[in-house]
């Protein structure tokens, strides 16, 4: 098959997303790649309502529900009891969205990276709470339209860098991905499986009700954002440094990317120069 | 009344201390709150809907992909005769359509047709049909007239072709010089196609009006496909000594004959143009090509205007030769005038700019009918003397589509096979793929080639033939590529592998109208379509 990915599914058909969802395509390819041998843990995210209502699971293994702010802190637990039982083989996946990672979920994040915790975090980035009706988080980009910035996010304050602030804890392994982008997400999260220790991941995840783009384009929109450097692909490497995986296939201007959606509606095209220069040397500080 | 107890739903065993789902999600039947859905659709690739002849180029690359070496050259053949010489100098319309053309590089499709025309050159042409007991007449051995020879000569018609030149090929003979089409590789392949479909070809039979008459009284049809004559002079520029027409001069040097004179200037801006100067620098003389208009707007192939730049050709633009006069010493004196551009496009006169003493001026600015019989219901014309001149693709596309005519007339209809109406295309959807670029067949370098008349242009080996065949994405035709399904955000693509070609179903009852797998499909066979 297609990039050796197995034709097991442990994601089943009849889930909650929306159509044309990231996160349901990123964990069913997750999870294609970390195996039956898994334990999801999950807060309060657009994927508590995604699992489906009791007694159904859209997942074909084992995931804990846990409140907002403890995925970090429960994923540390259930990899401590699996270390008890003799249970090394098992990967625990916490698997949390932009606002229980990059808000509500900081502090149990940061405590679990310092203690070295040896589990694999995803941050599946929508980049606002979404499932609750599309309130900014400090995921969401500057410019970004939603309920709670009508007006677009204020371009003072953008969005929060969560990667310097995990780099910072130096995990075990710490990249960013894009299902947009497969062959790139397949190897890193294969890679992230052999790890041992702190991981984390950070996808960018389109959400098409939220980003206001149509759910056939969810995926060509999010390579843009790569292709744009809005998002880059990076790996930390063994200095520390955050390195680009993947130089941009076929570049396009920052503009081109919030042109394809209708939560950049706002963004006026004088604010596109300064935004573009933004990206470019961010991009260039990981060459 | 009935109740139903606590015990039957669920085994005591089972109750945990917190709840715990262990029923799958399938139950719910997300189908439902779809507005559109998937529909798999067979479509036309765009290199088909490209190519004058229509070949299917997917088709016959897919089975040489296959290993099925002889079904490919069959199946290519039965549409275009020639591919050993088409693969040489078809201007390639295809390529220019090729999806995979700004994702890596388009499908060499011209250097295939070559590699498996090469092949076909010892492979004679299947077993005619039955005779049919009637016969065709055919004027010309050009592409149109060989093309329609094949078709009929292929469906059991009788097929005689009367050439006026002593050796068959038309155009592809005398109009295109060895270094792109080799004469022994033009001679196999004509003699091939003459000898294994049983075509009579009579050379030196130029035919005139009185036998014209003979012809339609002994055959069921004439096909008049003589190409045209030769190239007008242009205004201000008389006949004279070291005065030439293009074709004219192209015939007279590939027939050895040495011109006097060191250095030419050549009129025009088409292939025409382009090939009687790189013909006059492999002879040693030095050329000039003056054209009215801009680099781009000549209408000579790109790569033939790059190859005769590197050859030492050199090219002054946005002139006109207003006037030539014979001088001493059998020379030629040209009065060039800037070209002026009107807003609509038109070029026109303008004031003296140079004077240029050449030995010999070449007009290659193109051709005139040189004949004009009487019409006739069983007279058909094809090829450039029917459409003007064109592409050899075009010729026998048109020797072709006459063929199919006749057959049609005589009730032996044998429509042309085309493709769907739809075309395929979704070159966006390659992002996902890494760049594949292959190889480009190798070339002589231009200090070599100024000296010789030796093909430019190298073959593909058998595997890099294979490699670049295979990388044909057949636009318009589900391969069970598995884009789609792993593009599926709810598993509702099964690819079915249980027969002898994969097919792509849809589970409808999960399936949320997302069309993540029309627009992740590059060879565009999904559609989304309104659910009712």
């Amino acid at each position: 098959m297609l990039w050796n990915v197995t034709t097991a599914e442990y994601l089943n058909s009849g889930h909650m997303a929306c159509p044309g969802c990231g996160a349901s395509l990123s964990m069913r390819h997750a999870l294609k790649v970390l195996g039956e041998e898994t334990i999801v843990v999950l807060p309060a995210c657009c994927w508590s309502i995604i699992a489906g209502g009791f007694p159904t699971t859209a997942l074909s293994v084992p995931l804990l529900h846990v409140p907002f702010a403890t995925a970090a802190a429960c994923a540390s637990g259930v990899r401590r009891a699996l270390l008890s039982r003799g249970r090394e083989e098992v990967t625990v996946m916490a698997w949390a969205g932009d606002g229980g990672t990059f808000d509500i979920g900081l502090q149990a994040l940061s405590g679990a990276a310092e203690r070295r915790e040896d589990f694999l975090y995803v941050c599946y980035d929508n980049e606002a709470y979404m499932n609750t009706g599309i309130q900014q988080s400090s995921a969401t980009p500057a410019g970004a339209w939603t309920t709670t910035t009508p007006a677009g996010k204020e371009f003072a304050y953008g969005k929060k860098d969560i990667l310097e602030i995990l780099r910072a804890h130096r995990p075990a392994y710490l990249v960013t991905a894009t299902i947009a982008c497969p062959e790139d997400f397949l190897a890193k999260f294969a890679a992230a499986r052999k790890r041992r220790g702190f991981r984390f991941i950070h996808l960018l995840s389109p959400c098409p009700p939220g980003w206001k783009i149509d759910s056939r384009d969810s995926l060509a929109v999010t390579r843009l954002a790569v292709d744009s450097g809005v998002f880059p692909l990076v790996e930390m490497d063994d200095g520390g440094r955050l390195r680009l995986t993947c130089e941009p296939a076929h570049p396009v201007p920052v503009a081109d990317y919030l042109r394809a959606q209708g939560r950049f509606r706002t963004v006026r095209d004088e604010d596109l120069e300064p935004l573009q220069r933004r990206v470019d040397e961010r991009l260039e500080s990981f060459r | 009344m009935e109740t139903l107890q606590f015990d039957d739903l669920i085994a005591p065993a089972d109750i945990r201390e917190y709840p715990v789902s262990l029923t799958t999600t399938e139950a719910n039947l997300t189908g439902s709150w779809k507005f559109s859905r998937p529909r798999q659709a067979k479509k036309t690739a765009p290199c088909r809907d490209a190519c004058p002849l229509g070949v299917d180029i997917a088709d016959w690359l897919h089975l040489l992909v296959r290993g099925e070496r002889d079904a490919a050259l069959h199946r290519l053949r039965a549409v275009n005769p020639l591919p050993a010489s088409t693969g040489r100098v078809c201007p390639q319309f295809c390529r220019r359509a090729c999806t995979r053309r700004d994702h890596d590089a388009a499908v060499r499709s011209g250097a295939l047709e070559r590699y498996i025309g090469d092949y076909g050159l010892g492979v004679p042409f299947p077993v005619p049909a039955s005779a049919t007991g009637w016969s065709v007449a055919v004027i010309g051995s050009g592409p149109a007239g060989l093309a329609a020879a094949a078709s009929l000569a292929a469906a059991g018609v009788a097929v005689t072709v009367y050439e006026r030149e002593a050796a068959p090929g038309g155009m592809l003979r005398c109009g295109i010089p060895a270094y792109r089409l080799p004469k022994e590789i033009l001679a196999r392949e004509i003699d091939n196609l003459v000898i294994s479909l049983g075509i009579q070809l009579c050379c030196n039979v130029p035919v005139d009006d009185r036998m014209l008459a003979e012809l339609l009284g002994e055959h069921a049809f004439v096909l008049a496909a003589p190409g045209l004559g030769g190239s007008p002079l242009p205004a201000g520029i008389g006949a004279g000594p070291g005065v030439y027409r293009g074709l004219e001069l192209l015939r007279r040097l590939a027939a050895g004959e040495v011109l006097p004179g060191d250095r030419f200037a050549v009129i025009g801006g088409g292939n025409a143009a382009i090939d009687a100067a790189r013909s006059l620098v492999r002879h040693g003389r030095q050329a000039t090509i003056i054209y009215r208009r801009g680099i781009e707007e000549m209408p000579a192939y790109p790569e033939e205007r790059r190859e005769a730049l590197e050859e030492g050709v050199e090219i002054r633009l946005g002139t006109i030769v207003a006037a030539a006069r014979g001088v001493d010493g059998g020379r030629v004196e040209l009065d060039l005038h800037e070209a002026l551009r009107a807003a609509d496009g038109t070029v026109s006169t303008g004031s003296f700019s140079d004077r240029l003493t050449v030995d010999g001026l070449v007009a290659a600015i193109g051709q005139k009918a040189s004949w004009q019989p009487e019409s006739h219901k069983r007279l058909l014309t094809a090829g450039d003397f029917h459409h003007g001149p064109a592409s050899v693709a075009e010729a026998l596309a048109g020797g072709r589509r006459a063929a199919l005519e006749m057959l049609r007339r005589r009730g032996m209809a044998r429509e042309p096979a085309v493709g769907p109406a739809e075309i395929a295309a979704n070159p966006a959807a390659l992002a996902v793929l890494a760049p594949q670029p292959g190889v480009d067949p190798p070339r002589v370098p231009h200090r070599e080639r100024r000296n010789s008349f030796r093909e430019v242009c190298g073959p593909l080996s058998a595997e890099e033939a294979l490699q670049e065949a295979a990388r044909c994405l057949r636009c318009g035709t589900c391969t069970a590529c598995g884009l789609c399904w792993f593009f599926c955000p709810d598993q509702a693509v099964v690819i079915d592998q249980r027969g002898v070609e994969p097919v792509v179903r849809f589970d409808y009852d999960h399936c949320k109208g997302c069309g993540l797998c029309a627009a992740s499909c590059p060879r565009g066979v999904i559609d989304m379509e309104e659910d009712s």
